[in-house]
């Protein structure tokens, strides 16, 4: 047969072939998302774990014999886990809405995040400490044996009925959902649940049914994918952000954009592999980018209204803990004396997080956008920092800055693609953008994939302070961070910031004051990337590496995880936060690989019993003993409502 | 009053978040009546719709449904007993045809029109049962509303201000809706600030203010004292 372009045909087709299957995993597993972020409002990150759940629990029905010897079970086949296992995620997934999901749908988006991750984490984590990272096999059932020869390539039967398949289960899915009564319930409920509930219909049991459908698709997607990936615990954690991406370009909410757009990206997918095989693993998150410039709600999405977001901020602005001269004063006091009771180092790493958090608190506390891709500045900065002071022999305060620089033309870049949509949107996007920094980071080769740049000099502070001695290199860090805190209090009080605490509590008020809140918004993750960019080049330097774990998804959970814990939308709640995780991560690091499992825990507790935040807390108890104090003085008062029942 | 009582509400107080709404609300509605609650904006007469309804849980006091307390239940068990919620915004759902939207609400008891009577009642509708809800005129979109609670089987329907912003000429012809469903002999409680088209439907009147009763009138009491109303309603 002819060559296409100089390209042989088998290896076209056999790419268009894998990118459909791909695609059809796409499709069954983003339907799955949209599903329950249609009618649930909540980004289901936990779908990548329970798609792994599906394929275990495959090779489990397999293994029945050798997991329970004692028993005589028999060893079923891929057909019984094909029939059972989705029923059984399912369950997994019902029980995991009424325990834990059920508690946050009336709570900002932020939560639900973080609690979706945790459990991911704490599923992928007890596999992987199970099973490691080494994959199991799962072979292909022998009435799917065998293939056709479509004359320019040989088709594997299995993957015939991947296809045929997986493409009739998405096509009923939509039919359900838009054409019978059930979906109409479903539709209805997702515009106006109460309403749905004055009907007579009970809408939460049919919040948790769906969410356990939409799980036992992820479960069923996981059977069907057993025979063709490796059955491993990372399995999960490998598709989902694109499957959040996908979910973006085929528009939040509509089931037909996620079947069409998963099976069309996967298959653009596959011949991105054929022509520029670099590409392949970012070219979904590409193509993310540019729908958003043309088409900001997605290919088949519609311009939906904006929720207000609920404004979490815990702080008075009159308190004692938001007096900033005051604190700064304080924490350069503590951060002077810390050494003597600290190793250095792990003061150093105190503050370059505590500072990282602080920026990223200033977008997500303070104008209240979810960001979820901060390892994207804090990385990106650190790679430059390290790659610039080691490479390019440049002095550390500007291999420092040229990583500031990065991360602040990124934010730009970044902030003016995803200040288009809000919300749990606003997350995916961001967190698919810092997806393809890290795609990248992994493949070009100035980064030296995995290994990192090692071995950053620290050099000299101004051409003669000897870096490499502990405390100069820890007063040099105390004072980088006590600037970036300095500077971050100074915006947040300057009239810029009082306009951006009026975007976060209405923005179309803000709006209707004729501010241009969109260019606000933009300048103020411009800013804290950049912020975050210097936490992250500091820290490159500090440690003298730059790894993989800076880009890493997780570094941008962590950043979300110590502003929440400390208190969102305070002056200290990022300090305390990091200080709290930092000490936790240290006193973790036995753990092994355990450590996964204790985060995801720590995450879920955090979400569920520490929603203020510890500073937020301790606000609510000052605040409540200003107004006991407030009403001993009149005693004429209003008596709150009492005897009132929910 | 000479019906059996089919709704009786005593010393309901309600809230939103701190700010209390209802302040000893009190109300009665026989069996087969029309009774309507007037009062201005504010006063507190959607807020007593939404609490007998179950969707606004913070409230005291209590609310008997054909001899059963009510008031600590969910939405959904409220619908189940026989009330049915037509709410002010109408609630038509964007996502669903008119026919879907009229047929969405479950049948939870017999004696529910049926889906031909409805539409005898409601030619309009009948015209657009595929068009997508929300592209129905406002008029179109309020009989709708009203239309789709009438096939469950529910008995007592709270009707929350369907007249307003609609053209005289909708407003005379849900009067003659209302009308038949009296006929039909449901029970009505009614939400109205236009008290010309309530006084010609309601068999008596509670004025609200403050989120309590300040006045009951009779039907035969109206025309006696309509200086009085006017003073209740005037802004």
């Amino acid at each position: 047969m002819m060559d296409l372009i100089g390209i042989p045909p088998q290896l076209l087709f056999g790419q268009l072939l894998i990118g459909l299957i791909n695609g059809v995993f796409y499709a069954m597993m983003s339907l799955g998302v949209a599903i329950i972020f249609g009618m649930l409002r909540i980004g289901n990150f936990v779908h990548g774990a329970q798609y792994m759940l599906g394929a275990f629990g495959a090779w489990y029905l397999m293994h029945l014999p050798e997991l329970f010897p004692g028993l005589g079970l028999p060893s079923l086949g891929y057909w019984w886990a094909l029939a059972l296992v989705p029923f059984a995620v399912g369950l997994i997934g019902a029980a995991t809405e009424r325990l834990f999901i059920r508690r946050v749908y009336d709570l900002e988006h932020a939560y639900g995040l973080l609690l979706t991750v945790g459990l991911a984490m704490v599923i992928e984590g007890l596999f992987n400490v199970t099973y490691g990272a080494a994959g199991q096999q799962y072979g292909v059932p022998d009435s799917l044996k065998g293939g056709v020869n479509l004359g320019f390539m040989f088709l594997p039967m299995y993957r015939l009925w991947v296809i045929f398949a997986g493409i009739l289960v998405c096509v009923a899915t939509w039919y359900v959902i838009e054409r019978t009564k059930l979906g109409a319930y479903l539709r209805a409920a997702t515009e106006n649940p109460d309403l749905v509930r004055a009907f007579g219909i009970n809408v939460p049991r049919m919040l948790m049914l769906t969410y356990a459908f939409g799980v036992g698709l992820a479960g069923l997607a996981g059977v069907m994918a057993a025979p063709i990936y490796q059955v491993s615990p990372q399995m999960g954690q490998s598709i989902i952000i694109t499957i959040f991406a996908v979910v973006v370009i085929g528009g939040m909410g509509s089931i037909f954009g996620a079947i069409v757009t998963g099976l069309m990206l996967g298959m653009i997918e596959g011949l991105t592999k054929v022509f520029w095989p670099q590409a392949s693993t970012t070219v979904i998150f590409v193509i993310m980018a540019i729908v958003l410039v043309f088409r900001p709600a997605g290919l088949f999405g519609k311009e939906t209204v904006a929720a207000h977001a609920a404004d979490i901020s815990a702080a008075r602005p009159h308190s004692i803990l938001e007096n900033g001269r005051l604190w700064i004063v304080l924490l350069g006091a503590g951060g002077i004396v810390l050494p003597f009771f600290v190793y250095p180092v792990f003061g150093m790493k105190l503050l370059c997080l505590a500072l990282f958090a602080c920026a990223y608190n200033l977008i997500f506390g303070y104008v209240g956008l979810l960001a979820f891709g901060h390892a994207a500045f804090y990385g990106s900065s650190a790679y430059i920092a390290a790659f610039t002071a080691a490479s390019w022999g440049f002095p550390t305060e500007l291999a420092i800055l040229s990583g500031v620089a990065m991360a602040t033309l990124l934010g730009a870049l970044f902030g003016w693609l995803a200040i288009r949509r809000q919300g749990l949107y606003f997350a995916m996007i961001t967190l698919a953008l810092a997806q393809l920094v890290y795609f990248y980071v992994i493949q070009a080769p100035w980064t030296h994939g995995e290994d990192g740049i090692q071995s950053v000099p620290r050099g000299y502070l101004l051409g003669f302070i000897e870096l490499n001695e502990p405390l100069n290199m820890y007063y040099f860090v105390l004072a980088v961070f006590l600037g970036g805190f300095a500077l971050i209090y100074r915006i947040v009080h300057s009239p810029f910031g009082q306009v951006l605490k009026s975007i976060r509590e209405n923005e179309p008020r803000a709006i209707s004051l004729g501010y241009s809140t969109d260019r606000f918004k933009l300048i103020a993750f411009t800013l804290s990337a950049g912020l975050a960019g210097l936490a992250g080049g500091t820290k490159a330097i500090v440690f003298q590496i730059a790894s993989l774990a800076d880009v890493y998804f997780m570094t941008s959970a962590d950043a979300l995880l110590m502003t929440l814990i400390g208190g969102v939308g305070t002056l200290l709640g990022p300090v305390v936060g990091a200080v709290i995780v930092v000490t936790m991560q240290k006193e973790f690091a036995t753990l092994g690989s355990w450590v996964i499992v204790v985060q995801g825990a720590a995450f879920v507790l955090c979400v569920l019993f520490l929603r203020k935040g510890v500073v937020g807390t301790l606000e609510s108890w000052l605040s409540a003993r200003e107004e006991r104090r407030r009403q001993l003085d009149a005693p004429n008062a209003r008596p709150a409502p009492s005897g009132a029942h929910r | 009053m000479n019906a059996a009582p089919s709704l009786k509400v005593a010393d309901l107080n309600a809230w939103y978040g701190e700010s209390q709404a209802l302040h000893g609300m009190g109300l009665e509605v026989g069996r087969g009546e029309v009774v309507t609650l007037l009062g201005r904006n504010g006063a507190g007469k959607t807020t007593t719709l939404r609490s007998i309804m179950g969707l606004l849980r913070r409230k005291t006091g209590t609310i008997r449904f054909e001899g059963e307390d009510i008031a600590g239940r969910l939405p959904e068990a409220i619908a189940r007993r026989g009330i049915a919620y037509c709410p002010e915004e109408r609630g038509i759902f964007a996502s669903l045809t008119v026919e879907e939207n009229l047929l969405l609400p479950p049948v939870i008891a017999e004696g529910g029109m049926s889906v031909d009577d409805i539409y005898a009642l409601f030619p309009n509708i009948a015209e657009r049962r595929t068009s997508q809800g929300t592209k129905l005129s406002g008029g179109e979109q309020q009989m709708l509303a009203i239309a789709r609670i009438l096939r469950t089987g529910a008995t007592l329907l709270l009707l929350d201000e369907p007249t307003e912003g609609l053209a005289p000429v909708i407003v005379q012809q849900i009067g003659a809706v209302i009308r038949k469903l009296k006929e039909r002999g449901f029970t009505v409680l009614l939400v109205e600030q236009n008290f010309r088209f309530a006084a010609k439907l309601a068999d008596r009147h509670y004025v609200v203010e403050h989120g309590h009763v300040i006045d009951t009138l009779s039907a035969s009491d109206v025309a006696a004292n309509l200086e009085r109303i006017q003073n209740y309603l005037k802004v």
